[in-house]
């Protein structure tokens, strides 16, 4: 009998979203603006049985989608997708499409193989208060990584037009104005959703934990990291940097991002401290 | 099919003779006159433009090619020889043509977006003028629809194949949308003017203009709605500007780099200055500031040169979107040329039902003469779906209309003229 939360489910997503990156991949050296239609359609679709499975995996499992280390991945890829496809709704969608769906397809991947089953929920994990710092953070980092995906765009772009490549990048990638706009946007949006986690954090922690513990180990860096986002999402709102500058360092931010999350994983989960 | 097409374009007739054969609006009407007047022909469409005179007959049988020739050379005031250059495509390649002519196919700028307008034009003045036959008409309607699938489907008419139109786009893929931003246009001649044309046309509303001479740069910010400043500009119409239009006609540089270089590091947005003057105006050494980007004449050419190669990969494309559109026209007209035998061959086997209906009716009761009814419909209904699908599937699968032809004769009776018709009509499709 085949399981429909851990097997059918993220199975139909996976295809969902395989097929969307197949008619990307296709649109990239075939444009047509008929397929282009039904491929947005898609990508509407996959976010809605993405949406169905992580809302039915966590009423069935009654705990929130990030106890274990498979749910977690599983909520990253979709609130990568989910960012996305609002971002994209600013402008017509392009080949930096390509890239979240790949990342939210390695996010369900993950999420099969290291598995969605937690041993029991901690402790330290009930009341809301961890929901929604755990759910903001990890908004806000999919946001901080899709700004990262933007500046990815805006430096391949500018290179082009700078050295004159007139090939298919050119005419595939949406303007560099487009990507600078839809890079302060995630940005921003990503720095809102990360000041509301720490926030919800802070009331969670201070509900657990004495004050002080605010300034421990990882937390400090958190609370580094939360003062260069903000430094940057300031520089990009009030223009005090160039666009070109702004891209490479949003570019920075995602990479040390993922690096980070990578580190958080094999810390938090395999000793089960934090 | 009958149908036939003869015409010149940029490919066979330079522009002396395109002029000369290039049709006056205004004598349309006359011309339409002239052509119906020949009692071969039901219909005609005219496509008259600055690179092709066309025109599209559907005749009742097909013109011999002295006749279609001297037709058009007589329309088009054109002589023997030039009539003679003019290319004749009938029937299928006819078809075939006019759908590659709306799609763009056949144009001297592969995927060039005007033609199918003005193939959606020329449509409407024969319609007003009621030249257009029923075949014509359907024609004229899918290679209409062929158009815009394709340029819906490829991407034929994507990227700028002209300098002007090239700064725009080059423009576009900087900043996105150009309707916030502000242009200084360096030079007010030709050159800056046709530029402004394009700026204005993709949604620019802030405008200065510089030129050496103050009147003309008057006349072109007036038209412009915006406001002059003097020549050369000075570093705080720099600044204000996010595009730079230069087309002077001066020896050196007008925007050096030792003064405007440190302008350009000072700005916070990207500016793009576009020098379409040659000699250039411009100093290619403003490029070296992350804020600019510097473009003369030759990147624009490079730019055509590669939105031209991509119009091309894009043509083998469309080129299977027309197949598939031809072949599916082609389906239509064959399976709609069987339908004169078949209304007659359902009138014919109907009168029949109804007269053997009424011959032995009386042998039946009330109720049973319903159920007779219903039966002997039903019987024929089922033979003559046979008949129908088979002549169908003959006359589109093998372009063979011999089983219409032989259906018709077998059911053929005195005093129905119009089945005479109907088989010379057949006879002479067979013959072709």
């Amino acid at each position: 009998m085949i399981d429909l939360l851990l097997e059918l489910l993220p199975a139909l997503t996976i295809a969902a979203l395989g097929g969307l990156l197949a008619t990307w991949i296709h649109l990239a050296n075939h444009p047509d603006k008929h397929l282009e239609q039904w491929a947005a359609r898609l990508g509407w679709f996959s976010l809605a049985l993405y949406f169905f499975w992580i809302v039915l995996l966590t009423f069935d499992q009654g705990q929130i989608p990030f106890i274990s280390v498979g749910q977690l991945a599983a909520l990253l890829g979709f609130l990568i997708w989910a960012s996305h496809l609002y971002i994209q709704r600013k402008i017509r969608q392009g080949i930096l499409v390509v890239l979240p769906v790949i990342a939210s397809v390695i996010m369900i991947l993950l999420s099969i193989i290291l598995g969605f089953q937690s041993s029991e929920r901690p402790a330290i994990f009930e009341g809301p208060w961890v929901a929604f710092h755990i759910g903001f953070t990890m908004a806000g980092v999919a946001l901080i990584l899709g700004a990262g995906v933007y500046g990815i765009g805006y430096m391949v772009l500018y290179r082009q037009i700078k050295n004159r490549k007139f090939g298919p990048l050119y005419s595939f990638l949406p303007s560099l104005g487009d990507l600078n706009n839809l890079r302060t946007l995630t940005l921003l949006s990503g720095w809102l959703f990360i000041t509301l986690g720490m926030i919800a954090g802070s009331i969670w922690m201070g509900m657990r934990f004495d004050i002080f513990a605010l300034f421990k180990g990882h937390l400090g860096i958190a609370l580094l990291f939360w003062v260069i986002i903000s430094a940057m999402s300031a520089a990009a709102r009030f223009k005090w940097l160039g666009q070109h500058q702004l891209a490479g360092l949003s570019v920075l931010l995602s990479a040390v991002i993922v690096v980070l999350i990578i580190i958080s994983i094999v810390v938090t989960y395999p000793g089960g401290a934090l | 099919m009958n149908l036939e097409m003869i015409g010149i374009n940029h490919e066979t007739s330079e522009i002396a003779v395109r002029e000369q054969a290039a049709i006056d609006p205004n004598r349309l009407e006359d011309i339409y006159k002239i052509i119906l007047e020949k009692p071969s022909i039901e219909g005609a469409v005219i496509i008259s433009t600055c690179n092709r005179v066309e025109i599209y007959i559907s005749p009742r049988k097909h013109l011999p090619e002295s006749e279609l020739r001297g037709l058009y050379g007589d329309v088009c005031g054109l002589g023997h020889e030039e009539a003679a250059r003019a290319y004749i495509h009938r029937d299928d390649e006819a078809v075939r043509h006019l759908f590659r002519v709306a799609s763009g196919l056949n144009s001297r700028m592969i995927g060039e977006v005007e033609i199918l307008g003005q193939v959606k034009a020329s449509y409407y003045v024969a319609l007003d003028i009621g030249s257009v036959s029923g075949f014509l008409n359907r024609l004229f309607h899918k290679a209409i629809e062929c158009g815009k699938l394709v340029r819906e489907r490829t991407a034929i008419s994507k990227g700028a194949v002209s300098v002007a139109f090239a700064a725009v786009d080059l423009a576009g893929k900087i900043f996105g949308d150009l309707e916030k931003l502000k242009v200084l246009i360096i030079g007010a001649g030709q050159t800056g003017e046709l530029a402004s044309k394009h700026f204005r046309k993709a949604g620019v509303t802030s405008w200065r203009v510089s030129n050496r001479t103050l009147e003309r740069a008057e006349q072109l910010a007036a038209e412009l709605s915006g406001e002059t400043v003097p020549f050369p500009p000075r570093g705080d119409d720099f600044l204000w500007a996010d595009i730079i239009v230069s087309a002077t006609g001066a020896p050196g540089y007008v925007i050096d780099a030792d003064t405007f270089l440190p302008l350009c590091r000072a700005r916070k947005n990207p500016v793009c200055l576009l020098d379409l003057a040659v000699p250039r105006d411009i100093e290619p050494d403003l490029k070296k500031s992350d804020n600019a980007f510097v473009y003369s004449v030759d990147d624009f050419n490079e730019l055509v040169e590669a939105n031209k190669n991509a119009r091309l990969k894009e043509a083998v494309r469309a080129e299977k979107f027309v197949d598939q559109k031809v072949e599916s026209f082609i389906k239509w007209h064959r399976e709609n040329r069987v339908v004169p035998t078949i209304l007659q061959l359902q009138e014919i086997i109907e009168g029949i039902r109804l007269a053997e209906i009424e011959k032995n009716g009386k042998r039946f009761c009330e109720a049973d003469r319903d159920k007779l009814d219903k039966f002997s419909d039903s019987l024929l209904k089922k033979v003559m779906g046979l008949l129908i699908a088979n002549m169908k599937k003959a006359s589109v699968d093998e372009d063979d209309l011999s089983m219409a032809r032989a259906v018709l004769l077998a059911f053929s009776q005195k005093g129905r003229e119009e089945l005479n018709d109907i088989l010379e009509k057949i006879d002479y499709e067979l013959s072709h």
